[in-house]
């Protein structure tokens, strides 16, 4: 498509929307925003701004092949919160979001059903399990399913849009601004209420494949989420919860793919080069194979770093169907492992499938990482609020947790809006905003041709300035090895921290270096300005935690033990006026009495209900 | 894992601005070449292997491969859709053929 | 399977026809136990008004939601079923008779399980069904006429005798287009001047005719019933207008265009002269100069005439202009006429006077014109008013030499060249020579845009008897769109919005262009113009478009219900897609011709073969079924314009993925059928099966 690159600022039309509610991000979480708000209030005015196309955007874009958070037979709420809060070492985590997220989450995963998401069933017709709160469908087609119930619904979806920043009013956030990907348009949407849905941040750090050649995105979360709703709400002056808590998670190795699938689904355990259990050999005193999950993470790294990788999951004893079985699985939802095993010539009943751990990312639909919010969903800034992976002190959502995350935020924003009107627009941010937005392009525009480009070479070499694919390679090598990444298993100190921060200071400073010499590489260079922010965070996050409470997800060498002190969430915001970000301390509060670290087990049929 | 065009195959979508590749990818980055009126991948490194281009192409013109640093040449994994429901090809650097097919979704 | 519902579902004995094949009671067993039927039950003869009132009867008693009749092809007894007191698309015709009984005669038991795997396959289509109910459009009674000659002043007159207004649009400052000019015209050799001036006079007198004289159509839209047209009128002239309204904006319901012909200018073959030669003038000229001047006939003493000049020849018009002989005839008579003495001669490649005309030839013979078979090929200038004409005489086998005073060029027609500028204007599809192309050998007066005619030589070169009988022809069907509202039959196709991606393929491949984009940029059909082909809903890359009466979720429910052994384990399973015009009458015929196939197939009909949509192919494929069979009409002849050669294109798509995935592309098949090839259908049933029983059973199946 030829797009014409503006020289001006006053060539970039700009396109105002009014509109009720915003939603920023048309994925799982955010679909399920739309839906439960038309739901509630038809007339209500909605837009979804999306960064790709609906119909397949988000982590969803291959598919899925299981529900994990429905709750069974012989479970209840409660019970999945315990399971939770023991998967993450005890918290802290906010028992109230889990809880109100738990009391609606059978229904919203029952709707994915009705629209028609084959469920696997069991003999009695009840959805089959495959691991105590997992559900197994064929979700090829998930997110087009959801995509087509949210389209019925007629909200405004702005496809191919980029949101770039907040838009505020005092405290309160108004709405926000974006550019579009193909019409090079500014946009600027007001509204009453605005929900920030964009998924998680990956991309922080290097992936273990990043290669030189063509497996840059060879990671096991979706590259495109790149943590901007996070950065916009960073930005905003909103809080922030727990950013040191990576989801940090084992998985097969090079391909970077999920491995529960295996090892939930197939009982496959993790073993080392020696054929030793990994699990129960050497964390049995943490549960064996219901240990914690960051221990899952770090188990195969723990064994390579002391020499005894690789490290495997055994899917020797599998039979051909369930090999057959398992491979249907993946092709539902990340159907290129299949090629990966056919590419190495490799049958999982032969020879076991390795190993290894991932790229740190941000992700609050696993962790606890996100916005700190109230039980409506709203953020600390009023009018804002955030639904899915963005919603931060609410760990393993996965994807029905966050489409109950998206009815919950739907709800407190009708809420919100009833008798509220629009913010007043302040027209030197909205224009401030427009020259931070399109300044690399109108850059890459009017860039002079400096030096000569050898053949074969990216014709942008030929500029003085700094691509943004320079500096994303720039802070994920950083990260990987200033700030825990998976070549430093995970392990980081006061001072890499700090020399992490210095550097991450001194990107930020090049951001007018940045250029852009399409609206493709406008998208780019923004990804990379969010990372920055985003990334910034996690490091102050990690410094601030002076303890190693869930040793993978948050490993510190200089303080290996668990602080008591410090069991609390770690919170952070900027000071707008300072440009400083404050960190802070909250308590954690427990609702479920128990044993912390114990999930008690799922209560026993009676034989009528057998 | 990047996905390939076949130049024989690719009709352009009859060259309307945005193939439908374009329309769909996650990562905006299949787009149609004004010059040959075909598709291609702007950044082959950059694909995440959803596949989403494969499956909506209505020539069968994009072919999924692997990178070498994952795994070797030759292996091919190919959808075929249904309206509602999907026949998986998978072919090994062995030459064994498998084949998965599913339905993907319930009829009301 | 679908909501369950409450289906009637009726098997028809037909006399014993039927039943001497298939076991119907077994199937009224089979089909009892059905999830949503309330009914089954056979009958001796359920067309007959007995079982019509049963079947009646039994839906306003049991409160039937759905009906499926079991018995003879849907093509027969259409009248009869459609008045069962039910919705008429929620009645479902299942051909037992045509494409079971009849045809597997010879394996009673095979019959009967086909039978039932059909029963079974077409109950599920009919759950899916929907009431659906004709639309009706209002529209303007008002037609517009564009041109004012001999067809357009006609087809004027015809439609003015209604009730329905005409705008008479010419873009000559007068009426009477080329025929004005001439001096006679055959077979009765009338002075055009005499109709054309009752003609004429009929126009002026007739009130609701307008014309508009000096004016050009500048621009066309809407749909038939309410096409919207732009008139320009000329600067000076005489028109209806005021002088300074010079454009102008006309409702109207229908359009014809009779723009008429130009003579083919000879000048390119300089072999002739003309231009160069003094005395060489074209057959045009003649007339006009005929008609200016008495004297003109008594000019010369011999006068030579030279047939197809320009015409059946690749460089220039590679068409016969069906005229010109007769006009030489004609011409040649008139010198006769004028002196009896006059040496004619016409030198001929064929003489064409087809019909009674030939009287006419044998006059000219009679009087003593010579005919020549043989075409000159240089023309000299002897001497001042002499003209060399060296021709070989085929007939006499040798060389001759003529030398005459004055030689007449007869050139052929060409389309106006309004033709090309309209084609731009108004979407109107030309054939390679730059005529109006129907594209229907038995609806020559369609232009494939509804609503919108053709009459005359705008269409063809045709004398003036039949730019009337055209004309006439055009009115008739344009008085369909002038009745103050049109009726749409609800077949037309719906977009599932939800679905659609906009790549637009729907409008692209559609043959009548019916497809526009609405306001939120998907595309919508103009039912008017739509004629329900389907095509669109084979085109569409993700079967976002069903037909009112064959929807996508139809067609894939049906793939579900299949039984896929219905002839048991050993025995492939062919799914025949036939397109209504010719393939599936052509295997209805089969019974009737003593022609049998084997009853692997089950065909479903559809409207043309081109809606045939690659995604339910490739289901069918994953489903297990064996072999797919794709008939339509052969490509030149579709009544669609291109849905064989489109079907063809999504079948090669489909047999490529096949064999990437490593399944034998001879799963799927094209084959041309036309009306009357059944015995040529039934081989290629017997082949195929042949084939698929050496491939063996599909290997996939949905897990």
């Amino acid at each position: 498509m030829t797009q014409k690159i503006p020289k001006s600022l006053n060539d970039i039309p700009t396109e105002v929307i009014e509109t009720d509610l915003l939603i920023i991000g048309g994925g799982n979480s955010g679909c399920f925003v739309a839906i439960e708000a038309k739901e509630k209030n038809p007339k209500l005015d909605v837009t979804i701004m999306e960064k790709a196309h609906i119909d397949r955007s988000g982590a969803l874009a291959a598919g899925m092949d299981a529900i994990n958070t429905y709750i069974g037979e012989g479970e209840t709420p409660e019970t999945i919160v315990a399971w939770s809060r023991a998967q993450v070492g005890g918290g802290p985590l906010r028992e109230d979001l889990a809880l109100s997220n738990a009391r609606i989450l059978n229904q919203c995963v029952e709707s994915l059903e009705k629209w028609g998401v084959p469920f696997n069933k069991d003999e009695k017709g009840r959805y089959k399990k495959r691991g105590r709160f997992d559900v197994s469908i064929r979700g090829e087609q998930l997110k087009p399913i959801i995509a087509e119930k949210t389209k019925s619904y007629q909200p405004r979806i702005l496809n191919r849009v980029a949101a770039t920043n907040l838009l505020k009013d005092g405290d309160r956030v108004i709405g926000a601004t974006g550019f579009g990907i193909r019409d090079g348009k500014f946009y600027v949407v007001k509204a009453k209420a605005t929900v920030v849905s964009t998924g998680g941040a990956a991309g922080l750090y290097r992936s273990a494949t990043n290669d030189g050649t063509t497996s840059h995105h060879q990671m096991w979360m979706n590259p495109f989420n790149v943590g901007s709703g996070y950065a916009m709400g960073i930005r905003a002056g909103a809080e922030f919860t727990l950013m040191e808590q990576r989801w940090c998670a084992t998985r097969v190795k090079d391909f970077c793919g999920p491995v529960d699938t295996i090892s939930v689904g197939y009982k496959a355990k993790m073993i080392n080069a020696k054929g030793e259990l990994i699990l129960q050999t050497r964390y049995g005193h943490l549960g064996g194979d219901t240990a914690p999950r960051y221990i899952r993470a770090n188990a195969p790294m723990g064994e390579w770093s002391e020499g005894r990788g690789p490290t495997f999951v055994d899917t020797r004893h599998l039979s051909p169907d369930q090999v057959k079985d398992l491979k249907i699985d993946y092709l539902n939802e990340r159907p290129t492992y299949v090629l990966f095993l056919a590419a190495r010539g490799q049958d999982p009943a032969k020879e076991p499938l390795e190993i290894y751990g991932s790229d740190p990312y941000i992700v609050g639909g696993h962790t606890a990482s996100g916005y700190w919010v109230d039980v409506d969903r709203m953020a600390t800034l009023p009018g804002l609020f955030a639904a899915g992976e963005c919603a931060g002190g609410m760990p393993n959502k996965f994807v029905g947790g966050c489409a109950a995350e998206g009815v919950l935020a739907a709800r407190g924003t009708v809420k919100y809006i009833s008798g509220m009107g629009h913010g007043n627009l302040d027209q030197n941010q909205v224009a401030a905003e427009k020259e931070r937005i399109f300044s690399p392009l109108l850059r890459g525009a009017t860039m002079e041709a400096k030096y000569t480009v050898p053949a074969g070479q990216d014709p942008r070499s030929q500029y003085d300035g700094v691509t943004p694919e320079e500096m994303e390679e720039r802070l994920q090598r950083l990260m990987d090895e200033y700030a825990g990444g998976v070549g430093q298993f995970f392990k980081c100190n006061e001072e890499q921290l700090d020399y992490a921060l210095k550097h991450i200071s001194l990107m930020k400073n090049q951001i007018n270096k940045l250029f852009a010499t399409g609206l493709h590489d406008l998208v780019l260079v923004h990804d990379v300005i969010d990372r920055l922010d985003v990334a910034e965070v996690v490091a102050m996050h990690l410094k601030e935690r002076k303890e190693s409470r869930w040793p993978g997800w948050q490993t510190r060498t200089d303080y290996p033990e668990v602080n008591p002190k410090l069991d609390c969430f770690i919170n952070s915001r900027k000071n707008l006026k300072t440009g400083e970000l404050e960190m802070l301390k909250r308590p954690y509060e427990q609702v479920l009495p128990g044993d912390r670290t114990k999930a008690p087990s799922p209560i026993p049929l009676s034989a009528e209900k057998a | 894992m990047p996905p390939y065009v076949v130049k024989d195959k690719c009709d352009g979508c009859k060259g309307k601005e945005e193939p439908l590749c374009e329309q769909i990818c996650i990562g905006d980055l299949m787009t149609l070449n004004p010059d040959t009126g075909k598709a291609y991948c702007r950044s082959l490194r950059d694909c995440w292997d959803c596949m989403s281009c494969t499956k909506i192409c209505p020539k069968g013109a994009i072919e999924q491969r692997i990178p070498y640093q994952l795994g070797y040449h030759g292996a091919k994994l190919i959808p075929m859709m249904g309206t509602d429901s999907i026949t998986w090809t998978c072919v090994d650097i062995n030459g064994k053929v498998e084949r998965f097919s599913f339905r993907t979704r319930n009829k009301k | 399977m679908s909501d369950e519902g409450k289906i009637g579902v009726y098997l028809c004995a037909c006399e014993g026809e039927i039943e001497k094949v298939i076991a119907l009671d077994s199937l009224v067993r089979e089909a009892s136990a059905w999830p949503g039927v309330t009914t089954v039950r056979k009958d001796s003869s359920l067309c007959s008004e007995r079982g019509i009132r049963t079947i009646r009867e039994e839906v306003k008693k049991l409160g039937l939601d759905r009906v499926l009749i079991a018995a003879c092809s849907a093509s027969l007894k259409m009248k009869e079923f459609s008045d069962l007191g039910i919705n008429k698309y929620l009645v479902e015709r299942v051909n037992i008779r045509e494409q079971c009984s009849r045809v597997h005669s010879d394996n009673p038991e095979n019959a009967t399980k086909k039978a039932g795997a059909m029963l079974g396959i077409f109950l599920e289509k009919a759950r899916r069904s929907k009431a659906l109910e004709p639309v009706t459009v209002p529209a303007v009674k008002t037609a517009l006429v564009v041109g004012g000659g001999v067809a357009g002043i006609n087809a004027a007159l015809d439609i003015a005798g209604t009730d329905a207004e005409v705008f008479l649009v010419e873009k000559k400052p007068v009426l009477g287009g080329n025929v004005a000019e001439f001096h006679r015209y055959f077979p009765r050799m009338c002075p055009p001047s005499c109709g054309l001036e009752l003609l004429l006079s009929r126009i002026e007198s007739a009130p609701r005719i307008h014309v508009l004289t000096s004016s050009e159509i500048s621009a066309l839209s809407g749909s038939p019933g309410n096409f919207s047209v732009t008139i320009k009128a000329a600067s000076t002239g005489v028109t209806n207008l005021n002088e300074q309204d010079r454009v102008s904006t006309v409702k109207a319901g229908a359009v014809i265009l009779a723009t008429g012909w130009e003579p083919y200018d000879p000048t390119p073959l300089t072999e002739y002269g003309y231009g160069r030669l003094d005395h060489v003038i074209t057959n045009v000229e003649f007339e006009k100069r005929a008609r200016e001047r008495k004297e003109f006939l008594r000019e010369v003493r011999s006068t030579a005439f030279i047939q197809c000049v320009g015409s059946r020849d690749e460089r220039h018009l590679p068409y016969c202009s069906d005229v010109c002989c007769m006009v030489s005839i004609k011409q040649a008579l008139s010198l006769k006429e004028a002196d009896s003495e006059h040496d004619v001669r016409i030198f001929y490649n064929d003489i064409r006077t087809p019909g009674e005309y030939e009287e006419l030839y044998r006059q000219a013979r009679k009087s003593g014109i010579t005919f020549i078979k043989g075409i000159p090929s240089e023309l000299r200038q002897e001497a001042p008013g002499k003209i060399a004409v060296s021709v070989f005489d085929t007939v006499a086998g040798r060389r001759t030499e003529n030398t005459v005073d004055r030689v007449v060029l007869a050139t052929g027609m060409r389309s106006s060249q309004g033709n090309s500028g309209l084609n731009a204007k108004i979407g109107i599809v030309l054939n390679k020579n730059n005529f109006i192309e129907s594209h229907l050998q038995c609806h020559p007066q369609d232009t494939q845009r509804a609503g919108i005619f053709s009459a005359g030589c705008c269409r063809a070169p045709m004398d003036v008897s039949r730019s009337i009988e055209s004309a006439g022809s055009a009115a008739i069907k344009a008085l369909q769109f002038l009745k103050g509202e049109i009726t749409v039959s609800p077949d037309y196709p719906v977009v599932n919005i939800l679905k659609c991606d906009h790549c637009k393929r729907c409008m692209e491949e559609c043959p009548f262009k019916a497809y526009s984009l609405d306001e939120k940029q998907f595309p919508k059909v103009d039912i008017t113009k739509c004629r329900a082909c389907g095509i669109c809903m084979g085109s569409c890359p993700l079967g976002a478009v069903s037909l009112g009466e064959l929807s996508i979720e139809q067609l894939s429910g049906m793939l579900d219900v299949l039984d896929k052994s219905y002839l048991g384990d050993d025995e492939p399973v062919i799914l025949g897609f036939l397109c209504k015009n010719d393939a599936y009458r052509a295997a209805d015929d089969a019974g009737l011709k003593g022609v049998s196939y084997p009853p692997n197939l089950i065909s479903i009909m559809v409207p043309c073969s081109g809606a045939v949509n690659g995604m339910i192919i490739s289901e069918a494929i994953s489903k297990g079924v064996d072999g797919i069979l794709i008939a339509g009409c052969p490509d030149d002849q579709c009544h669609y314009v291109q849905g064989s050669a489109l079907a063809k294109t999504r079948l090669a798509d489909v047999s490529n993925k096949l064999k990437e995935m490593y399944i034998e592309p001879e799963r799927v098949r094209f084959v041309n059928i036309s009306r009357d090839e059944t015995e040529k259908f039934a081989e290629t049933v017997k082949e195929y099966v042949a084939e698929l029983k050496k491939l063996g059973r599909n290997p996939l199946r949905i897990q």
